[in-house]
This record gives C-alpha cells, sequence and structure tokens, in this order.
C-alpha cells in the first residue's frame, strides 16, 4: 500500500484496523511495519478518534424497549390480501345429468354412419353406377359450362 | 435469550410471535437508537424513530421477506438502519421542533463533578459538530465510524458505493476535524 492510499484510509475509518475494509488490513499492516510515517499517521488518526468517540451516547433502558414491545404489538400486523387462486368450473359428471347428450351423441354416430355406408356402396346412386368425381369435371368443361 | 438468527427471528414475528419480537428488539435497540440520535442530534427524536422502526419491523414482518422495491432480499440489519436513518433524515429536515437537547446526555455520579462536566461539555461539542455535517456524511459517520458497521453494509444502507461513503467519511472527518480544532488541547487534558 502506498502511503497516500494509507493516509485516505484512516482519514475515512479513522486508527481502528476493525473499521478499515478487510481486504486493505493486511496491505496497511505490511506500510504500518516499515513506515515511520504511516505509525505518525496512526497516532494523530487515534487521537482525533478518541476525541470524537468523546460523544457516547448512552445505552438504551428496558423501559424503552418494554415500552415498544406493548406498543408495537398492540398494532395488528399488516397481511398482504390472500388472492385466492380462480376456481376451477366445477364438472358435473354424474349420469343423470350426461345421458340426455350422450343418447343425442349416440344418435349422430349412427346416423352417421347409416349415411356413411350407403353412400359408399356401389350402386347406390340411382342407374346403378357409381359417379366417378373425374367424368362430371370433364363434362363440365366440355360443356363450356360453369362448375358452380 | 433466543438462539436464532436475525431474519429465523423475522420469519417467527411473521406469525405473530411476541417473544421473538421482544428478542429482536432488545439485539438491536441500542444501535437504531444510537443511529438515529446522531442522525437528528436528539435523544427524544432517537427514541421515536426507534419505536416508529420496531413498530414497522412489527406490522410488516409478515411479508418483509417478500417486499418489494428498496427492502427486496436486505438483511435485517440493513432493512432496519434504513429505515432508521431514512426516518431520521425525514425528522431532520422538519422545522426544528426541538433543537439539539440542551441537557445532555446523563453524567456519571462516580466521577468528580468537575471531571463530569468537562467531559460532558466536551461530549456536547463533539454532537454540535456531527450535529453541524450535512445528513449524508452525519449518516455514514453514524454507520461506520461509532456503530462499527463494514462500508459495505452502510453502501447497501445508504444505497451508494462503497467508494461513495468512504468519500462521505473523508469529507466527515475532515469537517470535524476544523471544526474540533479548537477542542483537541482541551480534550486532551481532559481524557485520563
Amino acid at each position: 500500500m502506498m502511503i497516500w492510499r494509507f493516509r485516505r484510509l484512516i482519514a475515512a475509518y479513522g486508527a481502528d484496523p476493525a473499521r478499515w475494509p478487510p481486504g486493505q488490513r493486511v496491505r496497511a499492516d505490511a506500510l504500518l511495519a516499515r513506515s515511520v510515517k504511516a505509525r505518525a499517521l496512526l497516532a494523530e488518526a487515534r487521537a482525533f478518534d478518541a476525541l470524537l468517540l468523546a460523544d457516547a451516547k448512552p445505552p438504551a433502558d428496558e423501559p424503552l424497549a418494554a415500552a415498544i414491545i406493548a406498543r408495537a404489538t398492540a398494532v395488528p400486523q399488516e397481511r398482504a390480501p390472500v388472492i385466492a387462486p380462480p376456481r376451477a368450473v366445477a364438472l358435473d359428471w354424474s349420469l343423470a345429468r350426461l345421458w340426455p347428450q350422450a343418447l343425442g351423441l349416440a344418435a349422430a354416430a349412427v346416423l352417421g354412419f347409416v349415411i356413411g355406408w350407403t353412400d359408399l356402396l356401389p350402386g347406390s346412386v340411382a342407374g346403378g353406377d357409381a359417379i366417378d368425381l373425374a367424368d362430371v369435371l370433364d363434362a363440365g368443361i366440355d360443356d363450356g359450362g360453369s362448375l358452380l | 435469550m433466543i438462539d436464532a438468527t436475525d431474519e429465523e427471528l423475522m420469519i417467527r414475528i411473521g406469525n405473530g410471535d411476541r417473544v421473538a419480537f421482544g428478542e429482536l428488539v432488545r439485539r438491536h435497540l441500542n444501535r437504531a437508537v444510537a443511529v438515529a440520535q446522531r442522525v437528528t442530534g436528539s435523544r427524544g427524536d432517537a427514541e421515536e424513530i426507534a419505536q416508529e422502526a420496531f413498530l414497522r419491523v412489527w406490522t410488516k414482518a409478515p411479508s418483509w421477506r417478500s417486499a418489494e422495491g428498496e427492502y427486496a432480499g436486505a438483511r435485517f440489519t440493513t432493512w432496519l438502519h434504513r429505515v432508521v436513518v431514512n426516518l431520521g433524515i425525514d425528522r431532520k429536515r422538519r422545522p426544528a421542533m426541538s433543537a439539539l437537547e440542551a441537557a445532555g446526555d446523563p453524567v456519571d455520579p462516580a466521577e468528580s463533578a468537575l471531571r463530569s462536566l468537562e467531559k460532558a461539555q466536551l461530549s456536547r461539542r463533539v454532537a454540535a459538530a456531527v450535529a453541524a455535517l450535512p445528513e449524508r456524511q452525519r449518516a455514514a459517520l453514524a454507520l461506520c465510524f461509532y456503530e462499527g458497521l463494514s462500508n459495505r453494509e452502510a453502501a447497501d444502507i445508504l444505497a451508494l458505493s462503497p467508494g461513495a461513503v468512504e468519500s462521505l467519511l473523508v469529507r466527515a472527518r475532515r469537517s470535524l476535524r476544523e471544526a474540533l480544532a479548537g477542542v483537541a488541547a482541551e480534550f486532551l487534558e481532559v481524557s485520563p
């Protein structure tokens, strides 16, 4: 540590190494070991510290502590408002409520199956021939007409 | 005495534990009052500030860990001292309701009357010089020099960098040297 840094160290924190930033104590001690000037600065700072410490503050007394505790604990604590999670939509899976929907779904499935089955069977169209989509498209183009 | 960290006590206080609150108050009251007294220059104001600070400790304990903003993630001592310093600065900025207490601190009856008087006068002159410092210099000096907090802790409390705290301390002590230049010789005669 250079002497200018040591001078600033004690100018800020005083003479007690306990108040110095921990990372600088070893280097300050090394400087003190070799520098008369540093030791003189330290002695001067020590006297000034003692002067400042003449202004000692008396400790707080027990009645003050008791009064603080009594006063504070008479006040209700502030609790952050509990934000309730959104309620899940209650699902009623009872059969009594579901059977109309189930019946409708089954009927739609049967109807769809019947329609699909009959359309897919060859000869289901009048005339006995299955309609070929390609034929229809060709016919439309040949007629110069629109498919729409 | 309860063997628990400040943060553990705060969790218990958050659950309404009055015994834990009493332990925390007794653990930190002296330092809170001393810091507040040095910031405001008044013992009466300091005791009121300590009451207000610990009232906040009690009422806000249920949510202090999750507090947002300036207190988020702070250690308890940093949180407490920040409250004390801010309350002290606010109080000091108000129009003067009570000047620096003329009565000073009580004297030790075991000392001779003259010597006690000299020491009390000296104490008042130092206190007056400290009270005349700008508020942030006063707060830095109270935290680092008088209460022994590290400059990093003081930096957290004052929301400054450690280097800025060091600069405040240098300026504070330089101002005090000038203000107390005439007192030093008297002090050397008074001190044992």
